[in-house]
């Protein structure tokens, strides 16, 4: 195995980029496929139902780049097999474009490509037998979603061998085995798809190429030659907002294009069937058969060699041979060096050093001692994981997801698909060997380690990763559950993959919001919901519903479903969220319930939009190694990337609480959360790639205790008399009771389908503005760790914003604000909620 | 109880009976044994050499003395600062800060502390003073508007009232008729004194005559606080109206166009709302009275023919050039639609008139003192303006008809007729013969209505506040799916408070006259229209107020090394990933996403240094809405440390250079 340091990598990577000058996201080598939702040849996405798009592809890279096979896993479709490149690299993930997807290269020559819809049929009818999505007319989608039922067929997962990609299905009682291959026969370049059953009886037919744009189709003795129409391409879309297009000439369409259809190895009784302008195969095998369709491809005229092309390729060949796991592919690793927050600490602390030698003001030179001081009492430091964000492969490397193998070693996901397994050096994790273990995934926004086995989360399935071999590296890409439904909507992601305590897991999906951030798409069933998956990966349930952008969740030690959410259309304004079975949350939009709710359920808190913009993932302090705070909950910022204390009671069965800011930096807009088994300590990843003020495409930071004194509110009660915040530590008595060192101010957000809200004032409904809170009296408890704020006649409000000057009893300086939320005023103190595993 | 609590227990029913504090600073100047008093946003002033601090006061040396308070969210450690081209002291809660330009850290308490600011100026040279506040939460800062405050007292007041006096006596045109040879001459001195009220041309293509008529006996009824009195009295008053309307609209074709098409309403009604009409005007079919304000429409029907509105909204100031309404850069195809918006909404009110001599009309337009104002001729009209100073509450001055005898009646308040009396009692002459740009733009501000689409100082919009109205007018028309890149309704127009530190003056005049080609800010529904007529003066006034003159410092040779890493600090790869958002000249933002941002090919253009360092450094400070990111810290490092050892205000200025480079292509 070769190893390269990050220098010598750097050295190598500015040499390759500087030849090849690309875009990430053309640079990248996505490896032998890539999952997304991909547009057809014409850029038409699945709504339009016409040729190769498909909502959950994979798309097989054939030789290099220089074809594509795109399988349906929803329907088992061969959706489409081209030369003339593998894919256009379009949309949110790879040029940040919002609306295209991907889709066939510029100029693909399409060898084959059939509509969206069942790919395999038992009766040759190929009716669709999914339902629509249920909902009110005119904003659900109009083609059905989600997979097939289990029974009429099944995407079980893929291998990889080589070049290879074999992917692995059931049709009905029978499982089977398919890949495609590119060959060049006489010069005619050939693509073919290869089956061979391998459980039960395979009696169904296959469907092997639409004529989405019309065209013809003449069976013959070995097959079908099939010619293919085009539209004219579209011309450019207008310029946003500004001026008005110039008038182009009106676009020609393309010449007709030819395709020659021939079986190898024909199972004896199967035959090409041409019904309307579909071409089918019937076939009968049994367990062990073979047999391949090939599909040479060229122009009007060509017919006889094309044809010759089509039976001369080579013979059909057992795909169980390579579902045993091939040679490793991602021999490079990349060792990186972690940089220790005490680097960070030592610079700062010059900084500010350097700032006092030239202050000669007593005052501002006492405050930039108590900066210094505080900086190096810092309980909580920072380390940088430093992930190999130059590696070899030129993969973009943004976070996702990560987790803790047993044995310490990390994970993480990225959201071009990668996903890599880092080895510490040692406990410290002073360096990193970072391994590429898996690709091609699609938006790998979540990930967990269950039992040391590998799940990811992409917006088409939880993925079971296998390595079959033991080299490092994924050979096997199990369906583990794929029942979501996807859009091709640019912006409806799925988040976070998270279990409980019984092994369910848990994720959530966004609405499809529109190009520019208002209304939405065509809906499917579970926009805007939180899923539940049984521990086997059969049952999927929606666990609540109505959330627009939710970028994280969390479940607790006991079961505690969280999740954020990000302002927009019905969301005035980040909040935490806890839910049960059957909630609605936020949204009515995507509710999914007969009557749209006109209230949204009452959040835990809401989050003022310049403390988070842009909501992370939640994740529940486990450990006794991290200071004061097990059993609390943290909340992560993407947007602002920071990291927060979340205060919670319990009044009944209503919560409340707050958020409060760590003084901590992160170099990205961080958004998941573990704990490591080993060392107790957080480590929180995230990216860059939406609006962040993260600068780092991506990172892993650990967030270390240090062993010094914490002193930050941790608990928040509010009765009809005044506000108690309490405090890991003792505060200093005079700054803590000086009511000058106190300032509250209230206001409320409009729910309504704008995008966000401003602030409007308690006192005047309807007037912008915010509401001062008088504080009567404030009483510090005799331990110092527990301040009464007297405020008579508190009522619920949406937002409040409690700040303080304060300083902890060794003189540094404590968190400035608590932003939190009254939904009930209570007579008596609720209960403070924290949560540990039993 | 401490001394303090016990204190504060005693004072506090005193504090609460004593006037409720105004925002901003008493000012007190002083220049050649005069002293003047005014309110000021700001701690900052820029008086030009050769100009005076006020116009009330003698250039040439000045002293300015400015007390009230600054109000501090919770109690701690803020570093005040000042900038200062004379000799400077501030003081604060009774102790001594700063003594001329530099910074200072000192403990400000909770709520309002007590400020006094001393400058003085040798009149030599350009007079500047900038002074405000920093902290570890937000950067230095110009103290803001809305933090600033001062209790007011008589003579505070007094100068105030003699400030809304002249204003009014130069809007008003009292000079047309009262005239005085020591007053100065048109043209010259405040720029409002000598306009000339429209061009009476085309008034019969224009109008219709019945209306006409009403108009003239009693503007008022259709345009409350009109400039134009009800100059006809007497049992005569109608028949006269009726002649002078014949007169002025006779022989007259109607203008030839488009018939106002009741189809194109619901356009116009959205147009009304997105233009921003909304916030000046009231709906033609309003009823009632308007809590906000706003101008009534009711007679447009009655008043216009439809082709000629057309053409009024298309160039309101065609015939006075000193109109308030200003120039929307409307195509045919909007102008079209509002004119239909606003003729079939409006009610088809009956007037009537008596039929009018025009032959009559032609006298009486001379005799009557019309052509005093419409066409400044010389006075036909009497007293001249040395009587009215000695005569009192009489004339267009007396409280009610009997008092005012055959005097023209306005449509003014009490206070209004006490500030005019209270102007016509000082140097009438000397208070015109000059002017300063600060105290026009404050005066126009207001007169212009710049707050009915702009919040300013902590005071929302009109506009916002009538948001209900506009959706109402917006949802005449079907419904449409938002599509990305296309203006949306509810995007921030933004506030005016800090733009006289923001934008350089040559770049904000040409766009507060209308003068910019492509909007800035592409997403806004509206767009700013223009005022030509008084641009200049409200750009560098503008400025002034913030301490700022027309011509901005020369930036340093650029540096190209610096250029390459603001390039870098620009994009995706090791930067802000400003480019995200922003376009940059002809390329266009990779991903915007409900936060569109201004091309930042215009910043070099556009944006004065320190506000450009002060935005960057922290965004939600100055808009707390904004959706830009905030990347350095409380003491001013960023995440990227391989530029500059991360310190933020040398990465932003590397961006700054960057983006002035673009210009110079």
């Amino acid at each position: 195995m070769k190893t390269l340091t990050t220098t010598l990598l750097l050295a190598l990577t500015v040499v390759a980029s500087a030849q090849q000058n690309l875009p990430k996201h053309e640079a990248m080598d996505y490896g032998r496929f890539l999952s997304a939702s991909i547009d057809n040849a014409q850029g038409k996405n699945p709504f339009e139902q016409k040729g190769g798009a498909a909502n959950k592809a994979v798309v097989v890279n054939l030789g290099d780049r220089a074809g594509g096979f795109a399988f349906d896993t929803e329907t088992l479709r061969g959706a489409g097999g081209w030369t003339g490149g593998w894919l256009r690299f379009k949309g949110v993930t790879f040029d940040g474009g919002h609306g295209p997807n991907p889709g066939p290269a510029q100029n693909a020559k399409m060898h084959f490509e059939t509509n969206p819809g069942p790919g395999w049929s038992a009766d040759g009818s190929f009716k669709d037998p999914r339902p629509l999505p249920n909902g009110p007319e005119g904003v659900m989608s109009k083609i059905p979603l989600g997979p097939l039922p289990r029974e009429h067929s099944k995407y079980l997962g893929l291998f990889l061998n080589g070049d290879r990609v074999i992917f692995h299905y059931s049709v009905g009682g029978a499982e089977l085995l398919e890949s495609a291959v590119l060959e060049t026969v006489a010069g005619v370049p050939v693509v073919s798809r290869s089956f061979t059953v391998t459980k039960g009886e395979l009696d169904a037919y296959v469907c092997l190429q639409d004529l989405p744009y019309g065209g013809t189709i003449a069976l013959n003795d070995t097959g079908a030659v099939v010619t293919m129409k085009f539209p004219a391409p579209q011309p450019p879309p207008a310029p946003k907002g500004k001026k008005k297009a110039a008038p182009t000439e009106a676009p020609k369409a393309p010449a007709d294009e030819v395709t020659a259809v021939a079986g190898r190895g024909l199972p004896s009784g199967s035959a090409f069937v041409q019904k309307d302008s579909s071409l089918s195969l019937k076939v009968k095998a049994s367990a062990g058969t073979s047999f391949k369709v090939s599909f040479a491809h060229g122009a009007v005229g060509q017919d006889a060699d094309l044809r010759k092309a089509a039976a001369g390729s080579s013979g059909a060949a057992d795909l169980t041979a390579f579902t045993k796991g091939g040679p490793a592919r991602w021999t490079q690793t990349v060792v990186t060096e972690t940089a220790f927050g005490e680097a960070d600490q030592t610079k700062q602390v010059e900084f500010l050093r350097q700032q006092l030698a030239g202050e000669s003001d007593a005052t501002a030179k006492q405050a930039l001692e108590d900066r210094i001081k505080e900086a190096l009492n810092a309980p909580y430091l920072v380390d940088n994981l430093n992930v190999p964000l130059e590696n070899p492969y030129h993969s973009w490397i943004r976070i996702g997801g990560i987790d803790f193998y047993k044995d310490g070693r990390i994970a993480f996901s990225t959201w071009s698909g990668d996903v890599w397994v880092g080895t510490p050096s040692d406990a410290k994790f002073s360096k990193v060997i970072w391994k590429r273990h898996a690709t091609g995934l699609f938006h790998a926004l979540g990930l967990c380690i269950v039992d040391d086995v590998l799940f990811v989360l992409g917006r088409d399935q939880i993925t079971r990763l296998h390595d079959l071999n033991g080299d490092g590296e994924a050979d096997r890409y199990e369906n583990f559950n794929n029942d979501v439904q996807v859009t091709s909507n640019f912006h409806e992601f799925t988040f976070d993959l998270q279990t409980d305590a019984q092994g369910n897991f848990y994720f959530l999906k966004g609405g499809p919001v529109n190009p520019g951030g208002r209304g939405w798409g065509p809906l499917s069933d579970h926009h805007g919901a939180i899923f539940k998956v049984s521990p086997d990966g059969r049952k999927f349930e929606v666990h609540a519903t109505g959330i627009r952008a939710p970028n994280g969740m969390g479940v607790g030690p006991n079961g505690e479903i969280s999740n954020g959410d990000n302002q927009g259309t019905w969301v005035p304004a980040d909040y935490i969220h806890f839910s049960k079975a059957g909630d609605f949350i936020e949204v009515p939009d995507l509710a999914h319930r007969a009557q749209a709710p006109t209230k949204y359920s009452p959040h835990l808190c809401w989050i003022p939009y310049d403390v988070d913009n842009s909501n992370g993932g939640q994740t529940w302090v486990t450990s006794k190694q991290w200071g004061p705070l097990e059993g609390r909950m943290l909340y992560l910022s993407y947007g602002k990337s920071s990291l927060f204390g979340v205060l919670q009671e319990r009044v009944g069965d209503v919560s409340q609480g707050g958020v409060v800011k760590f003084p901590l930096k992160f170099t990205t807009g961080i958004m998941r959360g573990r704990f490591h088994p080993g060392d107790g300590q957080l480590y929180v990843a995230g990216l860059k790639g939406w609006q962040s003020n993260g600068v780092k495409d991506g990172a892993i930071h650990r967030v270390r205790y240090t062993g010094k004194s914490v002193t930050m509110q941790d608990r928040l009660h509010v009765t009809k008399d005044g506000i108690t915040i309490g405090f890991t530590g003792a505060l200093d008595r005079k700054s803590a009771t000086d009511l000058q060192n106190w300032s509250i101010e209230q206001y409320n957000y409009k729910y309504s389908s704008e995008y966000g809200s401003a602030d409007y004032k308690v006192s005047k409904p309807g007037e912008q503005g915010t509401d001062p809170v008088a504080v009567k009296s404030v009483r510090l408890s005799d331990d110092g760790k527990e301040v009464f704020l007297e405020i008579p006649g508190l009522q619920p409000v949406m937002q409040m914003r409690i700040k303080m000057s304060l300083k902890a009893v060794d003189g540094t300086r404590v968190p400035e604000e608590v932003s939190n939320t009254i939904n009930i005023v209570p007579d008596a103190k609720g209960s403070d909620y924290r949560s540990f595993a039993k | 109880m401490t001394l303090r609590s016990l204190l504060t227990f005693l004072l506090a029913p005193l504090a609460a009976a004593a006037a409720e504090p105004a925002q901003g600073l008493h000012a007190i100047f002083e220049a050649g044994g005069r002293t003047d008093h005014r309110v000021d946003r700001m701690l900052a002033l820029q008086v030009p050499a050769g100009q005076p601090a006020t116009p009330w006061l003698p250039a040439g040396p000045f002293k300015a003395h400015w007390e009230g308070t600054v109000e501090a969210p919770v109690r701690g450690i803020f570093t005040l600062w000042a900038e200062s081209s004379g000799k400077f002291r501030l003081t604060v809660n009774g102790q001594a800060v700063l003594e001329g330009a530099g910074t200072k850290s000192v403990q400000l308490n909770k709520g309002p502390n007590a400020i006094v600011a001393e400058f003085e100026s040798d009149g030599k040279a350009d007079a500047h003073l900038r002074a405000g506040w920093a902290s570890r939460d937000f950067p230095r800062e110009a103290f803001p508007p809305t933090s600033l405050a001062h209790a007011s007292d008589e003579v505070l007041t007094q100068a105030l009232r003699l400030r809304e006096g002249r204003a009014l006596f130069a809007n008003l045109n009292c000079a047309a008729c009262h005239q005085d040879a020591k007053l100065p001459a048109k043209g010259t001195g405040m720029p409002e004194y000598g306009q000339n009220a429209p061009l009476l041309a085309d008034l019969g293509a224009k109008f219709d005559r019945v209306w006409l008529t009403r108009w003239i006996l009693d503007p008022a009824s259709f345009r409350p606080h009109s400039l134009m009195p009800a100059a006809l009295n007497g049992p005569d008053a109608e028949q006269q109206a009726a002649d002078l309307a014949a007169m002025l609209t006779q022989g007259a074709t109607p203008a030839s166009g488009p018939v106002a098409d009741p189809a194109l309403a619901p356009a116009g009604a959205s147009l009304f709302a997105n233009l921003g009409c909304v916030g000046c005007h009231r709906q033609p079919d309003a009823q009632g009275d308007d809590a906000l304000g706003r101008i009534p429409l009711a007679h447009v029907r009655a008043k216009w023919r439809d082709a000629a509105l057309m053409d009024y909204l298309l160039d309101p100031a065609k015939n006075w050039p000193a109109a308030r309404m200003p120039h929307f850069r409307l195509t045919e195809e909007e102008a079209s639609q509002l004119t239909a918006y606003l003729l079939t909404k409006a009610p088809a009110t009956k007037l009537t008139a008596k039929e009018g001599d025009a032959a009559r009309g032609a006298g009486l337009i001379v005799a009557a003192g019309c052509l005093n104002c419409h066409a400044g001729m010389p006075a036909t009209t009497q007293p001249p303006l040395a009587k009215t100073v000695t005569a009192g509450a009489k004339g267009c001055l007396a409280p009610d008809a009997a008092a005012r005898g055959k005097a023209p009646a306005y449509d003014l308040s009490a206070g209004e007729r006490d500030a005019l009396l209270a102007f016509l009692q000082s140097d009438v002459a000397a208070g015109l013969a000059a002017d300063v740009a600060a105290e026009f733009a404050t005066r126009n501000l207001k007169a212009l209505n710049c707050a009915a689409c702009h919040a300013v100082d902590g005071r929302g919009s009109v506009w916002k506040k009538v948001d209900e109205e506009c959706r109402q007018l917006r949802s005449l028309l079907p419904p449409k799916e938002h599509v990305e890149g296309e203006p949306v309704p509810d995007a921030p127009v933004p506030a005016l408070t800090w733009q006289g530190e923001k934008l350089k003056t040559g770049w904000m005049t040409e766009f507060i006259a209308g003068r910019v080609e492509d909007k800035p800010r592409w997403w806004l529904i509206g767009v700013m229209p223009g005022f030509s007529q008084h641009a200049a003066g409200m750009a560098l006034g503008l400025g002034q107020q913030h301490g700022f003159g027309p011509k901005d410092p020369e930036d340093p040779k650029p540096d190209p090394a610096r250029i390459a890493v603001g390039e870098k600090l620009l994009g995706m790869d090791g930067g802000f990933n400003c480019i995200t958002c922003h376009d940059v000249g002809d390329k266009e933002a990779t991903a915007v996403f409900e936060a569109p941002g201004i091309n930042l090919a215009l910043s070099a253009e556009r944006l004065r240094k320190g506000h450009f360092h002060r935005w960057l450094l922290n965004p939600n400070r100055l808009d707390p809405e904004t959706k830009m990111p905030k990347f350095a810290d409380g003491d001013g490092l960023t995440q990227l440390t391989e530029h500059f050892n991360g310190k933020a205000e040398d990465q932003f200025e590397a961006i700054r250079e960057y983006l002035n480079s673009l210009k110079k292509k």
